[in-house]
């Protein structure tokens, strides 16, 4: 049972309480700046996500692979108390890194290796699975993930089934430049956009399943369209860093998360989530930097 | 009892006096391994080195006065509650930037020596289930961890098997999943955490709906391949009490438990506090850590 005052959650920490730690190296190929990436994509702790099933076959991700939670009987539920993140510099000179914007997502269905060379063809989707959470896909999104390097400049459309069950057609998205693999393909500063998502039509609530991609312009490489559920955002300041040379200095900033404490309400983490990570690298690339964290949860 | 408002907490510690202070330091006994957790009682400083004496397979109770290293904290207060007030923390390294550190209080510890280490079958531990009486009763929010003492010579087994019983009393509960050991764990490593599939850190996981441990009955180290040499481990008892991060080398990072929620983590009477640190990068050899805190009782 959720909890209904502060005290009921002060009780529950004195043992139903979850804490994992993680670490997630980024690949040495760089990214572009104002780019986001999928830290799920990079290894570590835990170990990296490829998006690997076949092509255009929606599918489904286990639970263990992403920052592991447990599960909480039914009749339970299990919130997000704290969430805590710090990004290591590749190197004692690297500031690239710094002021990064991170989501926290459920991720909970896929249709990988999607061809961005395939200009003018409509790829079908077949729905072998479908949502395993958040049913109703209310508040579920799409992103759009690089599963290999990109030329960029493409331009496609997702057309997708909303929470009504109706089907819809997203507006012309532009691509951003070349990117890494792990990189979301329509999310850089250029004409593509600015959010990780892909925009929805006015009044749409959610996504429930997606029928089929189609480059009009090709982009290069291949993509995976993901659906999510944003569960929290926040801010890393500063990269940790330590100079080798001259006046020897350290910097560095962790990212934390205290909910009720910082965030009003409770973020829910259902049974069998896919817990990962969006950082988006303002200042730069997010080449060999490394992701550390704690996740701390509740159930009651 | 604790504190019924900021103005009792205040007057507890300006006038009656009922606070105190914690001072740890350790120097790290060999380089860390990249993503790694380490339990710190094998590192020299103050408190002294652990060494985790005792049989193989029989569960060794700590508390304050343990004498390998525990923290002292001032003694019991009972019937009032003790509590942290506030905690900080620094390493100066080279490298390993950035570390989280983690204050636990040890419940009691299983050394795991010679053919317990070395082989494949099945290891029963011998342990008094803990009861209503004890400092987290019926072992609420307790969980387990293994740590290196010695390292092994090489290896890299699977935890293939583990149970305990739960804190309802509920005995043989598996913890369901089978858990990867590195292959060549430096002194003070938790084996099952790093970079690879099935790690879980710092803690096993607990069956569905399991919130505590009252014994540890037996595990198994099979498959992979089985470490040699005369490594030593030991399987930890844990209560996790706080974490804080420490973003940079040489930076003093500092917690406030008062304006957190839920606020004022419990120190027990008896409390055999430890600490865990991970780290991002291989943390140097020799690079001290220092730990401080602050506590209040009413």
């Amino acid at each position: 049972m959720p909890f209904r005052n502060l005290r009921q959650l002060t009780d529950a920490t004195e043992g139903k309480t979850w804490i994992s730690s993680y670490r997630k190296a980024v690949a040495a190929t760089a990214t572009v700046a104002g780019q986001w990436y999928d830290y799920s994509y990079a290894g570590g702790n835990p170990i990296a996500n490829y998006y690997a099933a076949s092509p255009l076959v929606s599918s489904v991700l286990e639970a263990d692979k992403g920052i592991i939670v447990p599960s909480v009987p039914a009749g339970s539920k299990q919130f997000l108390h704290r969430w805590m993140a710090m990004s290591a510099a590749a190197s004692a000179t690297s500031t690239t890194n710094q002021n990064q914007q991170m989501y926290m997502l459920d991720y909970l269905l896929y249709y990988p290796f999607v061809d961005m060379d395939a200009a003018g063809e409509d790829q079908t989707m077949a729905q072998t699975q479908v949502l395993p959470r958040y049913t109703d896909g209310v508040g579920v999104q799409m992103m759009v993930v690089a599963q290999s390097g990109t030329v960029g400049g493409g331009r496609f459309t997702i057309t997708y089934t909303d929470t009504t069950d109706t089907q819809r057609t997203t507006t012309s998205m532009f691509c951003g430049a070349a990117a890494a693999a792990g990189s979301l393909v329509n999310a850089v500063l250029a004409t593509g956009g600015l959010t990780p998502f892909v925009p929805l039509a006015a009044g749409v609530r959610g996504v429930k399943s997606v029928q089929s991609v189609n480059f009009s312009v090709a982009n290069g490489g291949l993509c995976c369209v993901v659906l999510v559920k944003p569960l929290v955002d926040s801010w890393i300041r500063e990269e940790a860093r330590r100079t080798t040379s001259g006046t020897i200095e350290s910097f560095g900033d962790a990212m934390e998360v205290e909910i009720p404490r910082t965030r009003a309400g409770m973020v829910e983490i259902q049974n069998g989530a896919f817990l990962g990570i969006l950082g988006r690298g303002a200042a730069g690339s997010l080449a060999s930097s490394v992701l550390v964290g704690t996740v701390e949860t509740v159930w009651g | 009892m604790g504190y019924s408002s900021l103005d009792d907490l205040v007057n507890q510690i300006s006038t009656n006096g009922k606070f105190g202070r914690i001072d740890y330091n350790k120097t790290t006994a060999v380089a860390g391994v990249a993503g790694t957790w380490t339990d710190l009682g094998t590192a020299t400083g103050s408190v002294p080195a652990s060494t985790y004496a005792g049989t193989s397979l029989t569960y060794v109770p700590t508390d304050d006065t343990w004498s390998e290293g525990a923290v002292w904290h001032g003694g019991n207060v009972s019937t009032a509650t003790k509590h942290f007030l506030n905690a900080g923390a620094s390493i100066f390294a080279a490298a390993g930037a950035p570390w989280i550190l983690m204050c636990v209080d040890q419940v009691g510890y299983v050394p795991i020596t010679g053919a317990d280490v070395t082989g494949t079958g099945a290891r029963t531990i011998t342990m008094t289930a803990l009861d209503s009486g004890a400092r987290w009763p019926n072992g609420v929010g307790l969980r387990a961890y293994f740590s290196t003492e010695v390292a092994p010579t090489a290896g890299g087994p699977n935890l293939t098997a583990m149970t305990y019983t739960n804190q309802a009393g509920t005995a043989g509960k598996s913890i369901g999943v089978t858990v990867g050991f590195a292959a060549t764990p430096v002194t003070g490593m938790v084996p099952h955490s790093g970079n690879a599939a099935t790690r879980y850190a710092p803690f096993l996981p607990l069956a569905v709906g399991d919130y505590g441990i009252r014994d540890l009955e037996a595990f198994t180290l099979s498959t992979g391949t089985a470490y040699t040499g005369s490594g030593q481990l030991v399987l930890h008892l844990v209560k996790p009490l706080w974490s804080i991060p420490i973003p940079a080398s040489g930076i003093y990072s500092e917690r406030d438990f008062v304006n957190q929620l839920p606020s004022l983590p419990n120190i027990p009477d008896a409390a055999c506090l430890k600490f865990l640190v991970f780290q991002t990068g291989a943390t140097t050899s020799a690079s001290p850590l220092i730990v401080s805190a602050d506590y209040g009782w009413n």
